[in-house]
C-alpha cells in the first residue's frame, strides 16, 4: 500500500522539511506542494536537485497553486509542463481552469481534485463532468474529506467514485472541518470513510492532509489505515507485512542465536 | 469592590493556603487527580473531536474536584453541520470511557437523566435562552458550560467547538440585556440577563432534587442531598461571584459609545471567570471583598467535605431514604454542610462589605 503525506501539511511551505520528516517516518508517497503561487517557481527550480531524496518514494505528486493572482493561465500551464514531463500527477483545483485549451496537453498528468464547499463549483460528481467532459484525458484526485465535507451522508462521495474511478490516480484523506479546515482523521471521518472504501484498489496511492508534527506520523498513517481494513486486498497486504516481518525475525534469531 | 478580573490559570487557592498558613489536602489532592484524570481523557478521546464537535466534561473533573468513585459528566458538543455520524461517534466516546480507569479503578458512567453521556446542539444552546423551547436539559447544558465545564481539547490555541459555544452564549447574554443599552453611564454595569438565569439554575437544582427523589425512589439521596448542600451550592455561589465582579469595578466602567465595543470588553472580563474554578473564583472575589478570614474558614469547611466524600460515597449512595437521620457518616455531613453555609451567610449577609451590598441590590428582588 503506498500512503504519505503532503508536504504542506507536515511543514506548511517549507518542502525541504516535510521530506525530510516524510522520509524519517519511512512513508512510501509523497506530495510536493507549491499551494501559493509563489512557491511555484521556488520549488520547480529545486526539482533536479531533489533526485536522491525522492528515491524512497514509490509515489510522486505535485500539488498546483490553489489561485492564479501573478501568473496567466499560459504561464501558469508553461511551467506545470516541467511536471508534467516527469509524469507525476499535478493536483489542480478545477475552478483554476478557465481556457480548458491550454491544459489539454498536460494528458493524464492533470489530475482534478474535487472541491469543498467553500467553492461554488467543482464539489459534485454532476460539476467535475463538465470538466472531465472537455478534459477527457485528465485523471481524478479523490479529495474524501471535501466529499463528506459537501454532504456527510456519502452519497456524493460514491457519485464521484462511481462516474470516475476509472480516473482515480490518488486519494486525498484527512477530516475537513466546517469551516474547511483540513484537520487530523478522527473516528467519525474513519467510518463515513469506510462506505465508500470498497472504491479504493492497493494501487491507488493516499496522501494524508492532516496537520501532524513528525511524533504523531505514525498514529495518523494507523488511523488512516483503518478506513481499508474490511478490504481484501489489505487484508492480504497486512499477512504479507507480517509473514515478511517474521522471516526477518527467523533470520535475525538464527544469525544471532 | 473587585477591580481588575481574574486568571483562570492562577491557583489562588495555593495562594492563600500559603499566606494563612494552612493545609488543605484534600483540596489539592482532588486538584491534581482531576489534571491527571483530564490529560489521560484528552489523550484517549483525541479521535472523537474535530474542530466540529468537542468532547466536553462538567461536574467534578471540570471543577478539579475529584476524588475516587467520581462519574464522568460528558457530553458531545457539536457547532457544525449535521451528521448523522455524530450519535455513532458519541456512542464510541462512552466505549471508550467504559474501558479506561485511573488508578486502577473504570470510570463510572453519567447519570440517568440524560443530560450527559449525550449529545448537544450548539443552536439550541445559544438560541433558546428561556420560552417554551429551553427545556431543563438545555438550561443545564448552558449554564453548565459557563460554571463547570471543559473541553477535551489539546492545547493548540484555537477556538475549539465548546470555546465557540460559550462566547456566542456570553455574547447573548450580554447583548439582550437592556441594561448594556444604555450610552450615559458611566458606572459599571451588572450582566442581570446572566445573573438571573444562574440563580433560576440554582433553583432548578434544588427543584430536581425533590423530582429525582420521586423518580428515582429515594436512590443515592443522601449522597445527592449533600452535594446539593455543598459542591452544587458552591458552583452556584461561583456564578453570583463571577456576576460580583462587575459590581462597581473600575475597569469595568464604560468609556466609550459604542455598545459592541462595550460587550467585548465585558464577555472578555466574564469568560476569564468561565474558565477557572468555581473554588477560584470564590478565593478571588472573597479577597477581592476583604473577606479573606471567611474564605479560610470556608475551604476548611470543603476540605472536610472532600474527605468526607472520599471515604465515604459509596456508603452515603447506598443509605436508604428511611433512617438516614441516623446515620452517624450522613449526619457528619450534613453538619460540614451547615457550617459551610454558615460562613456563606457571614460572608455574604452579616460582614458589612460591598458582597452584601451587591447581594441586597441584585440577589434578592
Amino acid at each position: 500500500m503506498r500512503i504519505g503525506f503532503s508536504t504542506g501539511s507536515i511543514a506548511l511551505d517549507d518542502v525541504m522539511r516535510g521530506l525530510q520528516v516524510a522520509t524519517n517516518a519511512g512513508t512510501n508517497a509523497i506530495e510536493l506542494s507549491a499551494l501559493r503561487e509563489n512557491e511555484l517557481d521556488p520549488l520547480l527550480g529545486e526539482l533536479d536537485g531533489l533526485e536522491d531524496k525522492l528515491k524512497p518514494f514509490t509515489y510522486i505528486s505535485f500539488h498546483a497553486p490553489s489561485k492564479r493572482e501573478k501568473f496567466s493561465e499560459e504561464e501558469l500551464v508553461a511551467r506545470l509542463r516541467l511536471v508534467a514531463e516527469r509524469d507525476w500527477a499535478i493536483i489542480v483545483h478545477p475552478d483554476l481552469i478557465e481556457n480548458y485549451a491550454l491544459w489539454l496537453p498536460l494528458g493524464r498528468a492533470l489530475c482534478i481534485e474535487n472541491m469543498d464547499k467553500r467553492k461554488n463549483f467543482g464539489c459534485t460528481a454532476a460539476q467535475l463532468r463538465q470538466v472531465f467532459d472537455r478534459l477527457p484525458e485528465a485523471t481524478f484526485c479523490f479529495d474524501i474529506g471535501h466529499a463528506r465535507q459537501v454532504d456527510p451522508t456519502m452519497q456524493e462521495a460514491d457519485a464521484l467514485l462511481h462516474d470516475f474511478h476509472g480516473r482515480l490516480r490518488q486519494i486525498h484523506m484527512s477530516y475537513v472541518n466546517s469551516q474547511s479546515l483540513h484537520e487530523r482523521l478522527n473516528y467519525e471521518s474513519i467510518v463515513a470513510y469506510q462506505r465508500v472504501a470498497h472504491w479504493f484498489t492497493d494501487s491507488i496511492p493516499v496522501i494524508l492532509e492532516t496537520p501532524v508534527s513528525g511524533n504523531n506520523i505514525d498514529a495518523e498513517i494507523l488511523m488512516a489505515q483503518q478506513v481499508f481494513e474490511h478490504l481484501p486486498w489489505y487484508c492480504r497486504h497486512q499477512q504479507s507485512v507480517e509473514e515478511e516481518v517474521s522471516e526477518h525475525v527467523q533470520v535475525y534469531i538464527s544469525h544471532n542465536g | 469592590m473587585p477591580n481588575g478580573g481574574i486568571d483562570p490559570e492562577y491557583d489562588y487557592v495555593a495562594t492563600l493556603s500559603k499566606d494563612k498558613q494552612k493545609q488543605w489536602p484534600a483540596i489539592v489532592a482532588a486538584r491534581s487527580d482531576a489534571i491527571e484524570v483530564q490529560e489521560l481523557l484528552t489523550e484517549k478521546l483525541r479521535p472523537y473531536g474535530s474542530g466540529d464537535f468537542d468532547i466536553v466534561v462538567f461536574g467534578s473533573l471540570a471543577r478539579r474536584e475529584w476524588t475516587s468513585g467520581s462519574d464522568v459528566d460528558w457530553t458531545m458538543l457539536i457547532d457544525g453541520q449535521a451528521s448523522a455520524d455524530h450519535l455513532v461517534n458519541s456512542r464510541q466516546v462512552q466505549e471508550t470511557l467504559r474501558s479506561l480507569t485511573h488508578k486502577g479503578a473504570h470510570f463510572i458512567d453519567p447519570g440517568a437523566e440524560g443530560i450527559f453521556g449525550n449529545m448537544a446542539f450548539s443552536h439550541e444552546i445559544v438560541h433558546h435562552i428561556g420560552g417554551q423551547a429551553d427545556t431543563n436539559r438545555n438550561t443545564t447544558q448552558r449554564v453548565l458550560l459557563l460554571l463547570e465545564a471543559v473541553s477535551l481539547r489539546s492545547p493548540g490555541g484555537d477556538l475549539g467547538p465548546c470555546e465557540r459555544v460559550i462566547r456566542q452564549v456570553l455574547y447573548r447574554y450580554l447583548a439582550s440585556d437592556s441594561n448594556f443599552h444604555t450610552k450615559t453611564d458611566q458606572e459599571s454595569r451588572i450582566p442581570r440577563f446572566l445573573l438571573n438565569d444562574i440563580v433560576r439554575y440554582w433553583r432548578t437544582m434544588c427543584v430536581d432534587f425533590a423530582y429525582k427523589d420521586w423518580e428515582q425512589s429515594g436512590k443515592k439521596w443522601a449522597l445527592r442531598n449533600i452535594k446539593l448542600r455543598t459542591s452544587r451550592k458552591l458552583m452556584f455561589v461561583s456564578g453570583l461571584l463571577t456576576v460580583f465582579s462587575c459590581f462597581q469595578n473600575d475597569d469595568l466602567r464604560r468609556t466609550t459609545n459604542v455598545s459592541e465595543d462595550y460587550l467585548l470588553k465585558m464577555q472578555e472580563h466574564l469568560l476569564k471567570f468561565v474558565h477557572a474554578t468555581p473554588l477560584n473564583i470564590i478565593v478571588w472575589a472573597f479577597q477581592a471583598a476583604g473577606l479573606d478570614d471567611c474564605c479560610a474558614e470556608l475551604l476548611d469547611e470543603y476540605e472536610q467535605f472532600l474527605s468526607s466524600i472520599t471515604l465515604n460515597r459509596s456508603h452515603l449512595a447506598g443509605l436508604k431514604e428511611k433512617g438516614v437521620y441516623d446515620d452517624p457518616t450522613f449526619l457528619k455531613c450534613r453538619e460540614i454542610s451547615h457550617r459551610l453555609q454558615a460562613v456563606l451567610n457571614k460572608a455574604f449577609v452579616m460582614e458589612d462589605t460591598p458582597l452584601r451590598e451587591f447581594i441586597f441590590e441584585y440577589g434578592v428582588f
